[in-house]
């Protein structure tokens, strides 16, 4: 671990977000923003899906076959691994349908807490037949994260520095900022408390600063 | 009492950024953290901002057919008869009742907000546990119930560590909390062998917790001893298998102290393991990796009343390194984000790093160093403190290092060695570092102790790798003063050669000894540190690479000059030495002393650590 020195692009990023307006959230995200409005709205949405109407199915399907798959590219930097994850999760999602109960917490932190088991399942699976995780062959062919961060924070600089990080740290960057999950789901997704999410995002971003400026010298 | 931690301000800031807030706006509301907020908050926004990762649409189509057939299956399938209940219909009355309790109590509503943010040392802190018990009454789901008991235990860690971190001591209020919270979840996920993930988040959780509550375990007082063992107890059966629930590890076991011991494992028979001598039982609760005759472990094991070993967590000593890790010991320059500055040397603090109190610049700490991917980190620092005087009779109560031969037996369970002629108790966190060979009578041995009221408390015993004669022994002390022809040197007594120069008070000295009958003899004397000079860094540290009078040590390099102070063996690659030193104007660790303990490697062949990253301090650049 080397001492933190700011870099240039960051100095300037200062100025920028300072400028920059707040970031409007994408129209009809349906999860993206797990408020009280659109976790009703999509309750309502949950129901007739469990009642099997197809056109809920379908909405729930492409909801959030994307966001899955996002949350398993960077967890793993695998395309296919993600699409099979993203195809697994939404199968279980069907088949459990009638097991989830509102209670307040949004569907989506349900179906992601069936993404991350599948996932923890996965690795244990990997690591029983001695696979090489699939990350590494992504970390390595890319560049160092500190050379990634000349540039703006893009995909794959993001992806290289959170394989850096503890898998607690991890889970709570993607769910927190990249899925947009307040600090309850991800606490029930995580099955740790409100108090150890705000504890882990703190851990979590520092890590991260620290891995994409510090000095490379 | 009321706390507000960083992170909650944190948190706080980053969800009012993304409710439009502007970062000038947030950071103006916490000026005295404004400089730690700002980067993090940026860094989130970036985050939040990073495009997607979008999947491919053929594969997305393809998936979406099996689903929709599935869906389809599953529409003309029989439905089960569901087994639970409707929560949303069932817990309408349920949250009825609530809020007419809330309204019965009235006047404490506020009590009750209040009480969220209560330590356990606030008399508020009772409402805060009755709430959650209150809490958990109305959940009616196994599952959920040991979920929320999870964080509820996960609280009380936290709870600990800031009551740690503001130097206060663990009431057992939260030590029952925690250990009643950690047993109930592990009595529902024995029940839910299915729920893997629950089960990983108990076991990881145990994991860091049980880690955390056997570094306390120095902090804890005696009254606390019974309701910590208990939790430490409870916390490590979390983390076994359900089905080995039965053999379960009882409070009793912890009774008499928890132990770090560490040395060559011998098998003795099927559950019994000789480390350095001492015989530790491994079983079905032992966690950690599985060792083989020969291997080099360190234990961390419960000693029960009849003075009996058990191990609870076993890991093999990585190939080249000490198994029982070095320390650094100075004054802190510099607090940073990233770690303490001591001797101009960064230390990183990790994710892992225990600090145990308060820690802040100019404050005397002992830093123990540990390895990870980055290279060097602090393991755990712990503030040093001197405890005042009992009385004006008395020496004031002072730390040594004493190096001296085992007399007697130690395998028998004794709460006291004689080591050099003096008594020593075995506390009940007495390490025991036993790599360099075994721990029984005629090995020399280095103590680590603290002398008060008479009393001598071994903190840690190293056996050496250095044969001696008996009579032979060596002390590392402050000199107290001198009356009718002894010395007292941390307030033990030594008798110097006539007409000796004495030192001045408060010099630490290195004192050569021999043993006269029940006396110590000063053969000779170095002083190491003048009493006004606190800028000298002490390191307990293995050799790893000679190169002249470069040292490469753990810490990083150490010039050993003809000019400084020189005792024991001749210096060889893989022995442990001692070494006082300052960084010099040219940002050079010069040693002033240094004593090397083995005659031979302890380490044979060791691995030169990624060295502690060097900061320059300002006004000190260039070199």
């Amino acid at each position: 671990m080397r001492a933190a020195v700011w870099t240039l692009p960051l100095a300037k990023s200062l100025d920028k977000a300072r400028e920059a307006p707040a970031r409007e959230k994408p129209a009809g995200d349906i999860a993206a923003r797990p408020g009280a409005p659109d976790v009703l709205a999509e309750w309502d949405l949950v129901k007739r899906a469990q009642a099997f109407d197809a056109a809920a199915i379908e909405a729930l399907y492409q909801a959030y076959y994307p966001k899955i798959y996002n949350y398993g590219f960077l967890q793993m930097g695998d395309v296919q691994a993600a699409e099979d994850l993203a195809s697994d999760v939404m199968l279980k999602m069907i088949e459990s349908m009638n097991k989830y109960h509102f209670r307040g917490l949004p569907f989506g932190a349900w179906v992601f807490r069936i993404a991350r088991n599948r996932l923890i399942d996965l690795h244990r699976r990997r690591r029983r037949r001695g696979e090489v995780d699939l990350s590494e062959t992504l970390s390595s062919a890319l560049a160092s994260p500190q050379a990634l961060a000349e540039r703006a924070l893009e995909r794959g600089q993001l992806q290289v520095a959170l394989k850096h990080l503890t898998d607690e740290q991890r889970q709570v960057i993607v769910l927190k900022f990249i899925e947009g999950f307040d600090n309850r789901s991800v606490g029930k997704i995580m099955a740790r408390s409100e108090g150890a999410v705000k504890s882990l995002q703190h851990r979590a971003l520092g890590s991260l600063r620290r891995l994409l400026y510090s000095d490379p010298a | 009492m009321e706390f507000r931690s960083f992170n909650s301000i944190l948190d706080e800031c980053i969800a009012a950024l993304q409710q439009g807030e502007s970062l000038d706006d947030c950071l103006a509301r916490y000026p005295a953290h404004a400089e730690r907020l700002e980067p993090l908050l940026i860094l989130a926004d970036k985050v939040r901002n990073t495009p997607p990762a979008l999947p491919r649409p053929w594969p997305q189509a393809a998936a979406w057919q099996r689903i929709r057939q599935r869906a389809t299956d599953l529409r003309t399938e029989p439905q089960p008869v569901p087994l639970s209940f409707d929560y949303g219909a069932w817990l309408r009355p349920v949250a009825i009742t609530v809020a007419l309790l809330l309204a019965l109590f009235g006047a404490t509503g506020g009590t009750v907000l209040a009480a969220q943010n209560s330590l356990p040392d606030s008399p508020l802190y009772p409402v805060k546990l009755a709430t959650e018990d209150v809490r958990l009454w109305f959940v009616f789901d196994d599952v959920h119930k040991a979920e929320i008991l999870v964080d509820q235990s996960n609280e009380r860690m936290d709870e600990i560590l800031e009551m740690n971190r503001q130097d206060k001591s663990v009431p057992s209020n939260v030590l029952s909390a925690l250990r009643s919270r950690n047993q109930r979840a592990a009595d529902i996920v024995a029940k839910h062998p299915d729920e893997t993930a629950l089960q990983t988040s108990l076991v990881q959780q145990a994991e860091a917790q049980e880690t955390n509550l056997i570094l306390l375990y120095p902090q804890v007082s005696e009254s606390d001893r019974a309701p910590y063992n208990e939790a430490l107890a409870a916390t490590h059966n979390a983390r076994l298998p359900a089905d080995q629930a039965v053999a379960a590890i009882h409070p009793e076991e912890l009774s008499d102290g928890v132990q770090h011991i560490s040395g060559i494992a011998e098998k003795v028979n099927e559950n019994l393991w000789s480390v350095g001598g001492l015989e530790v039982r491994v079983d079905q609760t032992t966690i950690g990796q599985k060792i083989e005759n020969g291997t080099a472990v360190s234990f961390v094991v419960g000693k029960n009343s009849r003075g009996q070993l058990r191990a609870l967590t076993v890991s093999i000593s990585p190939a080249g390194l000490p198994p029982s890790g070095s320390v650094v010991s100075g004054q802190i320059e510099q607090v940073t984000d990233e770690g303490i500055v001591i001797a101009g040397q960064l230390i990183p603090f990790n994710s892992q790093t225990f600090v145990g109190g308060r820690v802040k610049k100019g404050q005397k700490v002992e830093v123990k160093l540990g390895q990870s991917d980055t290279g060097v980190v602090a393991s755990t620092v712990r503030p040093v403190t001197t405890p005042a005087p009992a009385n004006d009779e008395q020496e004031p109560p002072s730390q040594f290092t004493f190096e001296g031969v085992i007399e007697g037996d130690v395998k028998k369970p004794t709460n006291e060695w004689k080591i050099g002629g003096l008594a020593f108790t075995i506390t009940p966190d007495t390490a025991i570092d036993a790599s360099a060979g075994q721990a029984k009578s005629g090995a020399r041995v280095l103590v680590e102790a603290t002398r008060a009221d008479e009393k001598l408390s071994a903190h840690k015993i190293t056996v050496l790798a250095s044969d001696s004669p008996q009579d032979s022994a060596a002390l590392i002390g402050v000199f107290n003063r001198s009356r009718g022809g002894v010395w007292y040197v941390a307030g033990l007594q030594v008798v110097p050669p006539e007409r000796t120069a004495e030192p001045l008070e408060g010099t630490l000295l290195f004192v050569d000894l021999a043993r006269h009958g029940t006396d110590l003899e000063v053969k000779s004397y170095t002083r190491i540190q003048a009493p006004d000079d606190t800028n000298l860094v002490r390191l307990d540290v293995t050799i790893t690479k000679l190169e002249g009078a470069i040292w490469t040590v753990d810490f990083g390099t150490v010039r050993v000059s003809s000019t400084a102070d020189f005792s024991g063996p001749e210096e060889t690659v893989g022995a442990r030495a001692i070494v006082w030193g300052r960084r010099n104007q040219n940002g050079v660790l010069e040693a002033t002393f240094a004593r090397v303990l083995d005659k031979t490697a302890v380490v044979p062949t060791p691995t030169p650590a990624a060295p502690v990253p060097t900061t320059i301090p300002a006004g000190n650049a260039g070199p």
